[in-house]
C-alpha cells in the first residue's frame, strides 16, 4: 500500500518574514520582495510554526489549527506562491 | 573648472573635508549632489570616513533619506534578479550583468549610496531572440512598437528597445554589445563573455571582469549622452579605478585590455576626467599611452565640451554651455512611489516626472502596493 | 518674539522676492515668489510663525512664479519650482497660493524619508493625538478644521510626520486646505475663522486655506503621542457612529496611505505596525458636525 507523503515546507531563502498578529489576523512582510500581505489565521500560524520548527507539512498545520488537511495543503501552496515557503 | 561645484567635488574626493563646510555651503552642495544623483554617495562616504556625527543634523537627514532610497532600490534589483534567473533558467549561454545591476548584485565599489533604475543584461547576439522570448514569457513587454523603431533598434543598436515588466514595472535593457553597430568605434563582445565571472549569489548571471567593468563604464559615459548622469558615472568609474589600482600590474593590464577591445579612446577620456575632477590616482604615463588616444587639438575641444557637461546637473554649477544646454536638468527622481494623487488631486504631473519615472524606479515584486489583502489564504 | 505678521507688506514682499526663510516644524524652506497674491497669502496664513532671518541651510528651495510665453497675458499661468525643477504642469494664476501649499507638501512627501510620512490629518487634545487617514471625499478636512477651531491642537492637515525612533508625531501646523462646501460649512461653524484667497475653477472645484490657530502654531516643536487612528466617512444623513476597526485591516489601510511605506522597506512595515499597535483603531461615520465633535471629545476624555 502506498501512502501519500505530504510535502514538507520550510521558510524560503530571502523571505525573512516579519509579522504582527492582531486577534486572528496576521500582516506579514517579505524582506526581499518587499511585499506586505494580510493573512488569515492558518497562514499566519504556519509561519509562526516555522519560526520555531524547521519544516512543516499539511498534517502538522491541520493539527495545529484544527482545520482540514485539504485546507492546510492549499494554505501552504498559497504561501509558496507568495514566496514565503519553499519545498524542503 | 568653475568654482561653483568645487565643494561638491572636494566632498567626493576627500569626505573628511565635509566637516569644514558651513551651512551656506551645505545649502548649495546638497542641492548640487541631489541633482547629480550623488547625495546618497556623500552619505555613504560620510559614514565610511567616520564624519557622520560631525555633519549638521539637517544635512545628515537628507543623506539618510537618500541612503534609504538607495538601499531599497538595491534590494529591488536583487529581487528582480531572483525573478529573472527563473525567467532565463533555460536559456543557453551566459547572461552578463552590466553597470548598476552588476554593482548592486556583487556589491561592487560604486554601489554604496547609489540609485539604480534599469537592469542591463548582455547576451551573445545569437541568443538575443531566445532571450527576448524567454523574457516575454516571464511578463516582460517590449516598447517602441512601431515597425520603424523595431527595425532601427535591431539593425543599428547594441540593445533591444527597453522592456518593462507588466506587473513589477521594472525596466530592462537587453544588450548584445557595448556599442551600437552604427558607432564608428567597433568593439568585439566575445572577449567580454570569455572573461566574465559567474556570481555565487546568482549563478545564472555573470559580471564582467574588473578591467572590462572599467572599460564599459568609460565607454558608456562617453557614448551614451546621458549627461545628467555624467558626474555620477564618472564617480562610478573613479570607484572602480581606485579599487583596481591596488592590484599588481593593474595599469598595464588595463591598457592592454583597452587595446584588445579597441576602447582606448573612451578609456583615455575616462582616465583624464577622473584624474582632473576627482583626483583619481592615475599615473600620468598611463593616460599618455592609451591606445587610440585623440590628438591634442581634439582633446582640448573635448575638454571644452565635457567638463561643462559634467556640471549640467545643477544651475549653480553651470557655466555658459552653448549647445550643451539642451541636455536635461534633472536626474530622474527615484523616490516618487506614493499616492500623490491623493495629496494633490488638482495637479497633473508632467509625463517624465510622474508616469514614466514611477515606472522606472518601482521596486521589485510589484506587490509593493501592499494591497495584498490575501485574507482568503487558508 | 518677532513673527512674520509683524513685517510690513512691502518688507514681506521684498523678502519673498529675494528668498524668504520659513521654518515649518523640523523643516526649513526657502520660499521665493514675485507674485503679490502669493506674498499676501503667505503673510496672512503664516502671520503667527516666527520670523526667520534667513541664511544658512534650507531643506527645500521652492518658488512659485509666472510661466513665460504668450499665455502670459491671455490666460496667465503659474508653476511651482523645487530647486531648478518643475514637477508639475502649470496652473491658472488664480491658483498660485494653493499651488505653493501643494508644492510645499510635495517637498516633504517626496523627500523627508527620515520620517514615516502618512497622508493623514493629525490633531491633539488632552495630550492624545488622533490620526485621520485621508480617503478622498471622506470629510477629513472639514472635521480637521472644525476640531482645530474647537480648541484641538492641529499638528497637520495633510501630512502626518512620524518619528522613526519613538513613533511620536512632529507638528507642522500649516494652513488647512478646504474645498467646495467645506469652506462654507467652516465659515458658518466659526465666524472667527481666517481664510486665505479662494481659488475658483480648479478642476476639482473651489479651494481655500484656513489659517492655523495661534495655539497650534505655538505648539510646533512639541511632539505629539498617537493614541487613536480614526477612518472618517461623511455620508449624508448618516448616524454618528464610532466602531472599532480590526487592526490587521487598519494596518493595510494605513500602509496604503503612507507615502514612503515601500521605500522604507522593513522599517516601513515596523513603523506602521508599531503605530497600529499603540493606537485604538476606529471607523467613524457621520453627517452632523456638532455630533462628530462630541464623539471625538469623548474619545480623548
Amino acid at each position: 500500500m502506498h501512502s501519500r507523503t505530504p510535502i514538507r515546507w520550510s521558510l524560503a531563502v530571502g523571505a525573512d518574514p516579519e509579522w504582527r498578529r492582531w486577534d486572528d489576523e496576521f500582516v506579514v512582510h517579505h524582506a526581499l520582495a518587499n511585499d506586505t500581505h494580510r493573512l488569515s489565521a492558518p497562514a499566519g500560524r504556519a509561519l509562526e510554526y516555522l519560526a520555531t520548527v524547521g519544516s512543516i507539512d499539511s498534517l502538522d498545520l491541520a493539527h495545529a489549527c484544527a482545520i482540514g488537511e485539504d485546507q492546510a495543503s492549499e494554505t501552504l501552496t498559497a504561501l509558496a506562491e507568495l514566496g514565503f515557503v519553499e519545498q524542503c | 573648472m568653475t568654482p561653483n561645484w568645487d565643494r561638491l567635488l572636494l566632498a567626493l574626493r576627500e569626505p573628511q573635508a565635509m566637516t569644514g563646510f558651513d551651512a551656506a555651503t551645505w545649502d548649495l552642495v546638497v542641492r548640487q549632489a541631489t541633482a547629480a544623483g550623488l547625495l546618497g554617495r556623500l552619505g555613504a562616504l560620510a559614514g565610511r570616513s567616520g564624519v557622520r556625527s560631525q555633519l549638521p543634523t539637517a544635512v545628515w537627514r537628507h543623506m539618510q533619506a537618500m541612503l534609504a532610497v538607495a538601499e531599497q532600490q538595491q534590494r529591488a534589483v536583487q529581487w528582480e534578479l531572483v525573478q529573472l534567473a527563473r525567467d532565463l533558467a533555460d536559456l543557453d549561454g551566459p547572461v552578463v550583468l552590466l553597470k548598476g545591476a552588476a554593482y548592486a548584485a556583487a556589491s561592487l565599489p560604486p554601489a554604496a549610496g547609489r540609485l539604480f533604475s534599469d537592469i542591463d543584461l548582455l547576451v551573445p547576439r545569437a541568443q538575443l531572440d531566445a532571450a527576448e522570448a524567454a523574457l516575454m514569457l516571464g511578463g516582460w513587454v517590449g516598447s517602441h512598437h512601431s515597425a520603424y523603431d523595431q527595425r532601427y533598434y535591431r539593425r543599428w543598436m547594441h540593445e533591444l528597445p527597453p522592456m518593462t515588466h507588466i506587473r513589477r514595472r521594472t525596466v530592462l535593457d537587453l544588450h548584445h554589445n557595448l556599442l551600437p553597430t552604427s558607432a564608428r568605434l567597433k568593439t568585439p563582445p566575445e572577449p567580454i563573455f570569455a572573461a566574465a565571472k559567474p556570481l555565487a549569489q546568482f549563478p545564472r548571471f555573470s559580471i564582467p571582469d574588473a578591467l572590462d567593468q572599467v572599460l564599459h563604464s568609460a565607454t558608456h559615459l562617453f557614448h551614451e549622452g546621458e549627461w545628467e548622469h555624467g558626474l555620477r558615472d564618472l564617480v562610478d568609474l573613479d570607484a572602480l579605478l581606485r579599487a583596481g589600482a591596488v592590484e599588481a600590474d593593474y595599469w598595464d593590464r588595463l591598457l592592454a585590455r583597452a587595446e584588445q577591445l579597441n576602447l582606448g579612446k573612451p578609456l583615455f577620456y575616462g582616465l583624464r576626467y577622473c584624474s582632473q575632477l576627482l583626483e583619481t590616482p592615475v599615473p600620468e604615463a598611463v593616460i599618455v599611452y592609451c591606445s587610440g588616444r585623440p590628438s591634442a587639438v581634439a582633446t582640448r575641444l573635448m575638454d571644452g565640451l565635457f567638463v561643462p557637461a559634467f556640471a549640467t546637473a545643477h544651475p549653480t554649477c553651470r557655466v555658459r554651455l552653448s549647445g550643451i544646454a539642451a541636455f536635461g536638468l534633472y536626474v530622474r527622481s527615484h523616490w516618487l512611489r506614493m499616492p500623490l494623487r491623493l495629496l494633490l488631486p488638482h495637479l497633473t504631473y508632467k509625463a517624465w516626472a510622474g508616469a514614466t519615472e514611477g515606472l522606472r524606479e518601482s521596486s521589485a515584486g510589484g506587490n509593493n502596493r501592499r494591497q495584498g489583502s490575501r485574507a482568503s489564504i487558508g | 518674539m518677532l513673527t512674520l505678521g509683524s513685517l510690513s507688506t512691502t518688507d514681506f514682499r521684498k523678502r519673498l522676492l529675494a528668498g524668504l526663510s520659513l521654518r515649518v516644524g523640523p523643516f526649513r524652506y526657502q520660499l521665493r515668489s514675485d507674485l503679490p497674491r502669493v506674498a499676501d497669502g503667505l503673510a496672512k496664513m503664516y502671520a503667527d510663525f516666527p520670523f526667520d532671518g534667513g541664511g544658512g541651510f534650507h531643506d527645500f528651495h521652492a518658488r512659485v512664479g509666472s510661466v513665460a510665453g504668450f499665455r502670459r497675458w491671455l490666460r496667465p499661468q503659474v508653476n511651482f519650482w523645487w530647486d531648478a525643477h518643475q514637477p508639475f504642469k502649470p496652473l491658472p494664476a488664480s491658483q498660485a497660493y494653493a499651488l505653493l501649499e501643494w508644492g510645499m507638501n510635495w517637498c516633504i512627501a517626496s523627500q523627508a524619508h527620515h520620517y514615516l510620512l502618512l497622508h493623514a490629518a493629525v490633531l491633539e487634545c488632552n495630550d492624545r493625538c488622533v490620526i485621520l487617514p485621508g480617503d478622498p471625499g471622506a470629510g477629513k478636512s472639514t472635521l480637521t478644521a472644525a476640531l482645530m477651531l474647537s480648541g484641538w491642537r492641529l499638528l497637520s492637515d495633510e501630512l502626518t510626520v512620524v518619528d522613526r525612533d519613538d513613533g511620536s508625531i512632529e507638528p507642522l501646523a500649516r494652513p488647512v486646505s478646504l474645498k467646495n462646501e467645506s469652506i462654507d460649512v467652516i465659515r458658518a461653524f466659526d465666524s472667527r475663522a481666517v481664510f486665505g484667497e479662494t481659488a475658483r475653477d480648479t478642476h476639482k472645484g473651489t479651494v481655500s486655506h484656513l489659517k492655523p490657530t495661534q495655539e497650534s502654531v505655538a505648539g510646533v516643536g512639541k511632539r505629539g503621542q498617537p493614541a487613536h487612528i480614526v477612518f472618517p466617512r461623511w455620508q449624508r444623513g448618516a448616524e454618528t457612529k464610532l466602531s472599532a476597526r480590526p487592526k490587521a485591516d487598519a494596518f493595510m489601510h494605513l500602509a496604503n496611505h503612507a507615502f514612503n511605506y515601500s521605500l522604507l522597506g522593513r522599517l516601513g512595515f515596523e513603523l506602521c505596525a508599531n503605530l497600529v499597535d499603540r493606537c485604538d483603531c476606529w471607523d467613524f461615520n457621520y453627517s452632523r458636525l456638532e455630533e462628530a465633535l462630541r464623539s471625538f471629545e469623548q474619545l480623548v476624555a
